[in-house]
C-alpha cells in the first residue's frame, strides 16, 4: 500500500484552501504545532503545503500555472536513509513518510535531501516538520467517514485532490494516474514520488478553423 | 543557503585537523627525529579538532536526542560522520596524551597509531565530504569534486598551517624542501579543482529543469507567489537568500585570492630565512582564513533542486523547446492569433 | 444570547464540540462545522449537506480561527479622547450604558428634529433586512448597504432585465452547460461555489472562455484566454449579437415567447410616446403576426414578428427587436476589434462557437412544464451555453449598459433559466423590475415617524426619483437625476456630500461593516481630511462619527464613538431571503449564525445594540404601545414579520407553532433552536417542472405567489427593450410628462445614457480630455485569500500576501524603459504614488494591475507599524478619481450615471521611473490598541492541553 494524494492541475485554481486547511488541521494535530513568527509584524511561518503560482510564455499566449506542494511521500525518500537518528522514516504498512520528533536531532540534514523543499524546520522545538498525509486522520477510527481523509483533500473548492492508495489498480487515484498520464516533479532525481500531478488537458474549439476562416472572409 | 556557524567551524576545522595530522605523520616520516618538535603540531591537531567537535554539538538542535546518532550507520553519512569523527578526536588525543603518560612507548608502535590515527581523520574528511556529495537534491554538491575538494582544502591548509606553527615555534625548514613543494603542488591542484567546481555551481544553477520541476513545458517561468509572499528562508534554509550577483563575485575573487593566490605568492618567492618565519605564518593565516571563505561559499552559493519553484526561472527557453510552435498546429490547435 | 443557550452541542467528555454556523470570512456564507476543543476553536469545516458549499471550504474559512483570536479585535466600547482630534484613534475605553446613552441623546434630538440628519450606512453587511428595517422606522431616507461602491451594475443591470442577476440572484448552470464565458471576474461572492461549478465543468471537458485584460485564479484553468481592454466588453458582446444575427444562430423561438424582443414600440421622436410600448386596452403589449393582424403578446403565443414596422392606430410602430437591428448593424467585429482590442477573427469565431452550441446542440430533460401561454412543453428545452460576470463589467461607468447587453446576449441565445444556461434562485426571478420602490417625496421623511416604505428599490419611471426639483432627497443623491437606478444607494458619495453640505449638511454619520476611510473609498487622502475637516466656528463638519466594527479598521480612528461587534461566531445570525439568501437553483435555502464561543465581555452583537437603541429611542414596530416587541436580534430574527401577520418573516424555513410550515407561517420561537440542530441551514428542492423556464412557468408562478415570492402569478417578460429607461430618456428630452430635470446637464446626461437598448460608449474617464496622457488602466483584483480589508489581521492569511507589485506587461514595461522589481510611479490625474513594478505576461498590454486592500494604515488591524502591508503593500484608492470634471456645474462622481455605481475601473495613469524607493504618500502611524499582543514572537497555536492545563499558544 502507498498512500498518495494526486492533484489535477486542470481544476486548482491556487486558491490556497489546502494551504490553509493544512495547517489548521495538524498547528493542533498530534504532529503540531505549525508555528509562526512575528505573527503581526513581519511574518514568516511553517506551512507543509505551500501553493506555488507561475506563468509561462507570452502574451497572449501566456499560461499561469498553481501547484500545491507537500511532502510527496516518496517511494525512495533521500530523506529517509540520510537521517541519522531513524527520525525520519517511511511506513512499511502505508509508505507514509513521517519524522518522530523525540529522536531527531534537528540536523537539517533531511531538508537537504529532500528535493522538493517540502520540510520545515521549527527553531523552537529543534525538530524537521513536514506533510504527515494527515495520517493522525487517517487512522482515527473515532472521526466520521468523510474526515479520515487529509485536511487539504476534504477542503479543495475543485476537488482537484484526491486521496488513495496508488497500489491499488482498482482506486481512484490509480486510474487518474493512468487514465490522465499523471506525473511527478523533478523525476531525474530518482525520488519516486508517491505523489503524482494530472496535466492540463484543453477542450478543443468545436468549428473547425477553415471554416472561421472562410466566413471571414466571404462575410465580414 | 544561510551557512550556520557550527557547520562552518566543523567543517573547516575538521579538515585542517586532518592536515595537520597528515602533515605531522609526514614530516615526522620525513625526519623522523624532529619528533619531540613537531608535537605542537600533534596539539594543534587535537585542538582544533576538539574545538570542531565541541561546534558539531551546537549544530544539533535537540542534543538530547543525540544519542540515537548511530542508529542509521548502514544508510547515514551522518552517522557515518559522528562514528568516524567520534573516533578521530578520542584517538588523536591518546596520541597526544600517551608519551606523556607512558613515557617509554616503543616508537614503532607509537609509528603506528600515528599511521592509525592519519589514517582516521583521512577517512573521517572523506565521510565528512561525502555527506555532502551524496545528496543530489544538492544539485552544485552531487559530485566527485566536492569531495575531492573538501579533503584538498582540509589538506593543504594542514599543511600550509603545519609550515607556519614551524616557523613560528622556530623550527623553519623542519619539512624541508620536498614538504614545501608538496603544498606548492597541493595549491596548484586545489586552484584546478576549485575552478572546476566553481564552473560545475554555475551550471547547477541552470540545471534545474522547469519543465520536470513544474509540469510547465512552456518554460522560461516567472514566479506569481512561492507560497508566501516573500521566499520561506526561515523555514526552508537550502532555498535561500540568494546570493546577490556582485556579492557572489566580490567573495569568489576573495576566495582565489585567500585560498589560492596569496599563501602561493607568500610561499613561492625564495628569500632570506629570516623572512620566512612571517612569511609562512603568514601564508598559514591567509589560507586559514581562504578556507572559511571557500566554506562559507560552498554552502552559500549552493543550489538546492527546490530552487525551482521559489524563484524565476535564470535561463532562457532553449530555442528547440520553446513555445513558439509551428503555425500549422497553431491553427489546428489554438485558434489564437498572434503567436 | 448568552452561551450557554445552545443545546446542541453534543460535547463529549474530552471536551470536544462540534457546532454548525455559516462562515462570514466572506459574503458567500457557506455552512461550516466549528469544532471547539477546551473552549478554543479547534476546526473550521464545511459542511456537507449545505447547498452552497457542499462540504468544501476556502482559505478564508479555514483561517476563520486567526481571525477569532486577532489582536485587532475591539473588546470595549470606546469613546473618543475629548483633547485627541478625530482620526488620531486616541479613545478612551467606556462601558456600554455610556456609550449608548451618548449616541442615543444625539439620535433623539435629530429624529426629533429632521431624520436626514442620520446617514446610516453599513457595508458588507448581511442583515441588511434587518438594518434597512431600523433606518426606515427611524425615519431617515439616508440608508443603504455598500452596493454603490460594489455591483450595483450588475443587480440593477439583471433587475432591469430578467429580474434577476448573477450571484445570489442566478447562477451558470455548470452542471449541464458544454460552453462558458466568464467576464471579469477574479473570484466573486460564490466563491466556493463557483469553483465547485467550474471544476464539474472541467471534469465534463466543457469548454471555458475567460474574457479578461489579466489571466488568473480561474482564468487560468480557461481553455481560451481573451485579454480585452478595460471597459470595452460591451462594445465586444454587441459585435458577438452582430455575428449571431447575422449567421442567424439566435434563438428567435425564445425571444418571440419569453422576451418584449417583439413588442411593438411606437416611433415617434419628438413625442411623449416616442420609444415606448404600444398596449392593448388591458395593459398587455402587443405584437405583429406575419399576417400583418396586431395582437397581445399573450394571445400571439410566441408567433410575433421580430422585425418589420406596421401602422397601428395610425402609429408607425416597430419590433423592438427590429429597432435594436439598426444599432446592431454597425456593430460589427472589425468596430469592436478597434475598441477592444479582440482580433476580428477571434470574434466571429466566438460568437460562432457560442451560436452553434446553443442552437445546434442542445440538450432536452424529459421534464414537461406549462408556460404562461397555456402550452404544455413535453420536454424541457436547454441551450447549453452559460455566462457568469461581475465586477469586470459592474466597475465601469458604461457597466450598467455593457450587462444590460450581455443579458440582451443570453436572451438572444435562450439561455435565460435553462438547463444549461443561467439560472435563477429564489426568491428571483421577480417582476422587471421588482416591484417595490422607496418614498420618493421629502414630505414622506417627517421627524418623529417611520419613512413610508423601504429605503431601497426600483424606479419605474422618472416619477418614482427622490428629489424635489433638481435637488436631490438623500444625501448620497442616490434616485437623483444624477444617478436615478441607484438602486443599491451611492455610499461612496456620503463622505463628500457630508462635508460639502450638499445637498444638505447631517448631524451623525454612523457607519456599520464599511472601511470608508481606506479601501472602499477613493481619493483617499481627501476623504480623510474631510472626515476630520472643522467649519468656521472650529466645529466637525460632520459633527458625530459612529463607527460600529469587530475589528481596529482605518475607518475606527474616525469615530467619535466606536461600538465594538462580535465576531461571526459569536452571534446569532440569519442569512434570509428577505435578503441575501443562500438559494440555489434547484430551490429556496437559507441559514443562521449560532455563538460558537462567547464574545470578550466589553463586546455585544451590533444587532443587539441597534434594537437596544431602537427600543431607548422608542421606534415604531420596535416599541408598540409601550411595549417593547424584540428583546434583542435572536428575538427579531424570529418574531420578526414583513407586516404584523404576514406569515413571512427572516427565515422561511421550520415556521408556524410546531416549526413544520415552510416558507409561510406564523413565527416560531423554537425556530433559531431547530436550525442550530439541524446544521444551520433550511432548503427546499423545487419539483423538476418547477425549475426551469420559470420567468414563464405557470406551475411556478403560482407556487411562488403562495411563497409570497411574487405578488401576483402574472407572467414575467424579459426586457430586451427597457421601457423604464425610456421614460427617463424621455425625461431627458423634455418629453416626459412626469418629473423632469430642469438643469440642461441633468438633461443631457439622461437623454445620452438612458437609452432602452444596449449601447457601449467609452467609460467616463476615456471622456475627458485630461486623461489623454494617462494611457494605462489601472485595476485591482481581489486576492482568493484575503476579504477586502479584513485579511490581514489574520495571522495565517497575511502571511499569504502582504505586499502587492504592480503588474505590468513586459513589452510595455520595455518600451516605457521600466526593468521588472524596480520603483515606479503611478501617476493619475488626482496625484501620484509609488509602487513595485514586477513582470507579468498575463496582462493586457494597455492595463497595469494589482491586489486589492492589501495595504494599510501604519498602526490599524492589530498590526505593528512597520508590517510590510504597511511600508512595502500600495493602495491604489489614493489615486483613483472620486469625482469627474464634465464641464457642469456642482459636484459630479466618477459613477455610472444611470446607477450610480462607483467607477472604479476607470481609473488611467502613467507609470514611470521613481527615484523615490518607498510606499509614497502614507498616513500617520497609530498605536496599535492590543499594542502588547501585536508583539507576539512566535504563534504556535494549538487546543491541546499542555501540563500546565492551558491551551497552548506557544513560548
Ligand atoms: N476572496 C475574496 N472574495 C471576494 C471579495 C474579496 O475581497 N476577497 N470581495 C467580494 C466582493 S465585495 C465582490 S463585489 C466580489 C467581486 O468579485 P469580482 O468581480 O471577481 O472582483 P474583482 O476582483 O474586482 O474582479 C474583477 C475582474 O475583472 C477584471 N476586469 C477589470 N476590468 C475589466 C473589463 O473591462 N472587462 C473585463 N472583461 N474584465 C475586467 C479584472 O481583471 C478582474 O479579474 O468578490 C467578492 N468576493
Ligand atoms: N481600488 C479598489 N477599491 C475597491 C474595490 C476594488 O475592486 N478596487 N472594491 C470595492 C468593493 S466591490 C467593495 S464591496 C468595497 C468593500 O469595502 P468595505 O465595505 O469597506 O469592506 P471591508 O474592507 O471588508 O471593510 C468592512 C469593515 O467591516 C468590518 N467587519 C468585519 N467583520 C465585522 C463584523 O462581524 N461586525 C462588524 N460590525 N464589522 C465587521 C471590518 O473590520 C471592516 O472595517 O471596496 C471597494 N473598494
Ligand atoms: S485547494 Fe484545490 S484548487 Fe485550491 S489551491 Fe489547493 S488544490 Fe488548488
Ligand atoms: S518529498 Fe521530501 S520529505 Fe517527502 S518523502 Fe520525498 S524526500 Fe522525503
Ligand atoms: S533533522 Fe531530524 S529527521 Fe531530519 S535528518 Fe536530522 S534527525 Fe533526521
Ligand atoms: S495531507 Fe495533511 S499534512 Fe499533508 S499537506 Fe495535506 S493537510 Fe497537510
Ligand atoms: S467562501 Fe466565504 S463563506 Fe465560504 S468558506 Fe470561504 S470565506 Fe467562508
Ligand atoms: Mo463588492
Amino acid at each position: 500500500m502507498q498512500l498518495t494524494i494526486i492533484t489535477d492541475l486542470n481544476k486548482c485554481v491556487g486558491c490556497k484552501s489546502c494551504q490553509v486547511s493544512c495547517k489548521e488541521h495538524n498547528t493542533a494535530g498530534a504532529f503540531g504545532t505549525v508555528p509562526d513568527h512575528d505573527p503581526y509584524t513581519e511574518p514568516d511561518g511553517m506551512w507543509w503545503n505551500r501553493i506555488v503560482g507561475m506563468e509561462s510564455g507570452e502574451y497572449p499566449n501566456a499560461s499561469v500555472l498553481y501547484l500545491p506542494k507537500a511532502c510527496m511521500h516518496c517511494y525512495d525518500a533521500p530523506c529517509v536513509p540520510v537521517c541519522p537518528t531513524g527520525a525520519s522514516y517511511k511506513r512499511e504498512d502505508n509508505g507514509v513518510v513521517l519524522v518522530d520528533y523525540d529522536s531527531c536531532i534537528g540536523c537539517q540534514l533531511c531538508m537537504w535531501a529532500c528535493p522538493y523543499g517540502v520540510r520545515e524546520f521549527d527553531e523552537h522545538e529543534g525538530v524537521v516538520k513536514k506533510c504527515t498525509m494527515c495520517i493522525d486522520r487517517i487512522e482515527d477510527d473515532t472521526l466520521p467517514d468523510i474526515e479520515r481523509q487529509p485536511a487539504c483533500v476534504q477542503s479543495c473548492p475543485t476537488h482537484a485532490r484526491t486521496f488513495g492508495d496508488l497500489e491499488d489498480p482498482e482506486s481512484e487515484v490509480a486510474k487518474l494516474v493512468a487514465q490522465r498520464q499523471g506525473f511527478t516533479l523533478l523525476p531525474e532525481l530518482g525520488a519516486r514520488p508517491a505523489v503524482h500531478y494530472l496535466p492540463r488537458r484543453q477542450a478543443p474549439v468545436i468549428l473547425d478553423e477553415s471554416e472561421v476562416l472562410r466566413i471571414m472572409e466571404e462575410r465580414y | 543557503m544561510r551557512p550556520t556557524l557550527p557547520l562552518l567551524l566543523m567543517t573547516v576545522l575538521q579538515g585542517l585537523s586532518g592536515g595537520l595530522m597528515i602533515s605531522f605523520g609526514v614530516l615526522w616520516w620525513l625526519v623522523p627525529s624532529a619528533l619531540p618538535t613537531l608535537d605542537i603540531l600533534l596539539w594543534s591537531a587535537f585542538l582544533i579538532a576538539a574545538i570542531g567537535g565541541v561546534a558539531s554539538l551546537f549544530h544539533m538542535h535537540k542534543p538530547k536526542a543525540g544519542r540515537y546518532i548511530l542508529r542509521r550507520l548502514r544508510t547515514s553519512w551522518l552517522s557515518r560522520e559522528a562514528l568516524t569523527t567520534g573516533i578521530y578526536v578520542p584517538a588523536l588525543g591518546v596520541l597526544v596524551i600517551l608519551p606523556h603518560l607512558v613515557p617509554k612507548i616503543p616508537l614503532e608502535y607509537y609509528g603506528l597509531g600515528i599511521v592509525f590515527t592519519g589514517v582516521l581523520g583521512l577517512v573521517a574528511m572523506y565521510v565528512t565530504a561525502m555527506l555532502y556529495a551524496t545528496i543530489p537534491a544538492m544539485r552544485s554538491w552531487h559530485t566527485r569534486l566536492t569531495v575531492i575538494a573538501m579533503m584538498l582544502v582540509g589538506i593543504v591548509s594542514g599543511m600550509a598551517v603545519a609550515e607556519g606553527i614551524l616557523a613560528v615555534a622556530h623550527v623553519p625548514g623542519a619539512g624541508g624542501r620536498d614538504f614545501h613543494i608538496a603544498l606548492l603542488v597541493g595549491i596548484a591542484v586545489l586552484a584546478g579543482i576549485k575552478w572546476m567546481q566553481y564552473r560545475h555551481f554555475l551550471e547547477a544553477r541552470q540545471s534545474l529543469r522547469t519543465a520536470t520541476g513544474t509540469g510547465m513545458p512552456a518554460a522560461p517561468y516567472r514566479l506569481i507567489d512561492s507560497g508566501t509572499t516573500k521566499l520561506p528562508y526561515r523555514t526552508q534554509t537550502q532555498v535561500g537568500p540568494e546570493l546577490a550577483p556582485r556579492r557572489r563575485q566580490m567573495l569568489y575573487v576573495m576566495m582565489g585570492l585567500t585560498l589560492i593566490v596569496v599563501p602561493m605568492a607568500l610561499q613561492i618567492f625564495p628569500l632570506q630565512p629570516a623572512e620566512l618565519g612571517i612569511r609562512w605564518t603568514s601564508a598559514a593565516i591567509v589560507m586559514v582564513c581562504g578556507a572559511f571563505v571557500e566554506r562559507w561559499l560552498f554552502f552559500a552559493d549552493v543550489t538546492h533542486s527546490s530552487r525551482v519553484w521559489f524563484g524565476d526561472e535564470l535561463k532562457r527557453a532553449s530555442s528547440v523547446s520553446s513555445n513558439r510552435v509551428s503555425p500549422d498546429f497553431v491553427r489546428r490547435f489554438r485558434h489564437q492569433d498572434g503567436l | 444570547m448568552a452561551i450557554e443557550n445552545i443545546n446542541d452541542r453534543t460535547a463529549s467528555p474530552d471536551g470536544v464540540s462540534r457546532i454548525h454556523t455559516t462562515c462570514y470570512m466572506c459574503a458567500c456564507r457557506c455552512g461550516i462545522e466549528v469544532t471547539v476543543e477546551n473552549d478554543r476553536i479547534r476546526f473550521i469545516s464545511g459542511i456537507p449537506e449545505n447547498p452552497v458549499n457542499r462540504g468544501v471550504w476556502c482559505a478564508k474559512g479555514g483561517a476563520g480561527i486567526m481571525t477569532e483570536y486577532s489582536p485587532a479585535r475591539l473588546t470595549t466600547p470606546l469613546i473618543r479622547d475629548p483633547k485627541a482630534e478625530r482620526g488620531s484613534g486616541k479613545f478612551i475605553p467606556a462601558d456600554w450604558d455610556t456609550v449608548l446613552s451618548l449616541v442615543e441623546g444625539w439620535l433623539r434630538e435629530i429624529r426629533r428634529t429632521d431624520p436626514r440628519q442620520l446617514a446610516y450606512f453599513t457595508g458588507r453587511d448581511q442583515m441588511q433586512a434587518f438594518n434597512g428595517f431600523w433606518a426606515k422606522q427611524f425615519g431617515t431616507p439616508n440608508w443603504a448597504a455598500h452596493g454603490g461602491f460594489c455591483s450595483v451594475n450588475m443587480a440593477a443591470g439583471g433587475m432591469y432585465s430578467i429580474g434577476g442577476s448573477f450571484w445570489e440572484f442566478g447562477w451558470p448552470d455548470l452542471e449541464q452547460a458544454r460552453w462558458f464565458m466568464m467576464f471579469g471576474v477574479a473570484e466573486d461572492h460564490p466563491s466556493n461555489p463557483l469553483k465547485l461549478a467550474i471544476a464539474r465543468l472541467k471534469d465534463r471537458g466543457g469548454r471555458f472562455v475567460v474574457v479578461n485584460p489579466v489571466r488568473s485564479g480561474y482564468g487560468a484553468l480557461a481553455d481560451e484566454w481573451v485579454p480585452i481592454r478595460p471597459g470595452t466588453d460591451g462594445a465586444f458582446i454587441m459585435a458577438l449579437m452582430h455575428v449571431l444575427y447575422r449567421e442567424h444562430l439566435y434563438d428567435q423561438e425564445y425571444l418571440k415567447r419569453y422576451t418584449n424582443a417583439a413588442a411593438l414600440i411606437e416611433v415617434l421622436p419628438g413625442s411623449s410616446h416616442d420609444g415606448m410600448f404600444i398596449k392593448s386596452n388591458d395593459g398587455d403589449l402587443l405584437v405583429a403576426l406575419h399576417s400583418g393582424s396586431i395582437v397581445p403578446l399573450m394571445e400571439a403565443a410566441g408567433q410575433g414578428v421580430l422585425e418589420g414596422s406596421f401602422i397601428h392606430e395610425g402609429k408607425t410602430v416597430r419590433p423592438a427587436f427590429g429597432v435594436f437591428l439598426e444599432r446592431l448593424d454597425s456593430a460589427t467585429p472589425e468596430w469592436a476589434e478597434r475598441i477592444t482590442g479582440i482580433p476580428k477573427k477571434t470574434i466571429i469565431r466566438l460568437a460562432m462557437e457560442m451560436g452553434i452550441t446553443a442552437m445546434r446542440h442542445p440538450i432536452t430533460l424529459p421534464v414537461p412544464w406549462r408556460d404562461f401561454y397555456g402550452v404544455t412543453h413535453h420536454e424541457t428545452l436547454g441551450r447549453p451555453v452559460a455566462f457568469h460576470a461581475m465586477r469586470g463589467l459592474a466597475a465601469h461607468t458604461n457597466g450598467f449598459q455593457t450587462i444590460r447587453g450581455l443579458f440582451d446576449l443570453m436572451m438572444m441565445l435562450g439561455t435565460v433559466d435553462v438547463p444549461g444556461g443561467f439560472r435563477y434562485k429564489s426568491p428571483y426571478p421577480k417582476p422587471i423590475p421588482p416591484r417595490v420602490k422607496p418614498a420618493p417625496n421629502r414630505s414622506d421623511y417627517q421627524a418623529g415617524q417611520a419613512a413610508k416604505a423601504p429605503l431601497l428599490g426600483y424606479p419605474t419611471t422618472p416619477d418614482d426619483l427622490l428629489v424635489d426639483g433638481d435637488q436631490p432627497v438623500r444625501i448620497d443623491e442616490a434616485y437623483s437625476w444624477k444617478y436615478p437606478l441607484a438602486a443599491h444607494g451611492v455610499i461612496q458619495n456620503v463622505i463628500r456630500n457630508a462635508y460639502s453640505r450638499e445637498p444638505y449638511g447631517i448631524d451623525t454619520l454612523m457607519i456599520y461593516m464599511a472601511n470608508v476611510a481606506w479601501n472602499s473609498t477613493w481619493n483617499t487622502l481627501t476623504t480623510r481630511d474631510m472626515l476630520q475637516a472643522k467649519d468656521d466656528q472650529g466645529n466637525y463638519r460632520i459633527p458625530h462619527v459612529v463607527v460600529i466594527d469587530a475589528y481596529d479598521s482605518e475607518t475606527v480612528a474616525f469615530a467619535d464613538v466606536v461600538l465594538p461587534d462580535t465576531t461571526y461566531l459569536e452571534r446569532w445570525d440569519a442569512s434570509s431571503l428577505q435578503d441575501r439568501p443562500i438559494s440555489e437553483p434547484d430551490g429556496p435555502a437559507d441559514s443562521i449564525r449560532q455563538p460558537v464561543v462567547s464574545p470578550p465581555p466589553g463586546v455585544r452583537p451590533a444587532a443587539d445594540v441597534l434594537i437596544d437603541l431602537a427600543n431607548r429611542l422608542q421606534l415604531p414596530r420596535f416599541v408598540d404601545n409601550g411595549v417593547q416587541q424584540f428583546r434583542d436580534y435572536y428575538d427579531f430574527i424570529q418574531k420578526w414579520e414583513t407586516e404584523p401577520g404576514s406569515g413571512t418573516g427572516i427565515l422561511a424555513g421550520r415556521r408556524g407553532h410546531e416549526g413544520t410550515k415552510t416558507l409561510v407561517g406564523e413565527p416560531n420561537f423554537q425556530q433559531l433552536q431547530a436550525y442550530a440542530t439541524n446544521k444551520a441551514f433550511w432548503s427546499y428542492e423545487l419539483p423538476d417542472s418547477m425549475k426551469y423556464y420559470r420567468m414563464a412557468n405557470r406551475e411556478y408562478l403560482s407556487w411562488a405567489t403562495d411563497a409570497k415570492f411574487l405578488a401576483s402569478p402574472d407572467p414575467i417578460v424579459l426586457n430586451f427593450y427597457s421601457e423604464v429607461l425610456q421614460t427617463f430618456r424621455l425625461a431627458g428630452q423634455g418629453l416626459w410628462p412626469g418629473k423632469s430635470p430642469t438643469d440642461p446637464a441633468l438633461r443631457d446626461r439622461l437623454a445620452t445614457y438612458f437609452d432602452p437598448l444596449p449601447l457601449w460608449y467609452p467609460p467616463l474617464e476615456d471622456q475627458i480630455e485630461a486623461n489623454q496622457d494617462f494611457p494605462l488602466t489601472i485595476l485591482t483584483q481581489r486576492p482568493m485569500t484575503h476579504y477586502h480589508s479584513w485579511g490581514s489581521q489574520n495571522a495565517w492569511l497575511r502571511q499569504l500576501l502582504h505586499e502587492n507589485p504592480l503588474f505590468m506587461n513586459p513589452k510595455m514595461a520595455e518600451s516605457l524603459g521600466l526593468s521588472d522589481g524596480q520603483w515606479v510611479w503611478i501617476e493619475s490625474r488626482l496625484g501620484r504614488m509609488t509602487a513595485t513594478l514586477r513582470y507579468s505576461e498575463a496582462v493586457d498590454p494597455s492595463t497595469v494591475w494589482t491586489w486589492n486592500a492589501i495595504a494599510k494604515g501604519p498602526g490599524s488591524w492589530g498590526l505593528d507599524p512597520s508590517a510590510p502591508e504597511a511600508t512595502r503593500a500600495v493602495l491604489i484608492n489614493h489615486i483613483i478619481p472620486d469625482t469627474i470634471p464634465l464641464g457642469y456645474e456642482g459636484i459630479w462622481y466618477n459613477n455610472d450615471p444611470i446607477t450610480g455605481q462607483a467607477g472604479w475601473y476607470d481609473a488611467k495613469v502613467r507609470v514611470y521611473s521613481s527615484d523615490l524607493h518607498e510606499v509614497w504618500p502614507q498616513v500617520a502611524r497609530r498605536t496599535p490598541i492590543h499594542a502588547g499582543a501585536v508583539q507576539t514572537k512566535r504563534l504556535a497555536y494549538s487546543t491541546r492541553v499542555s501540563n500546565a492545563g492551558n491551551p497552548r499558544t506557544g513560548g
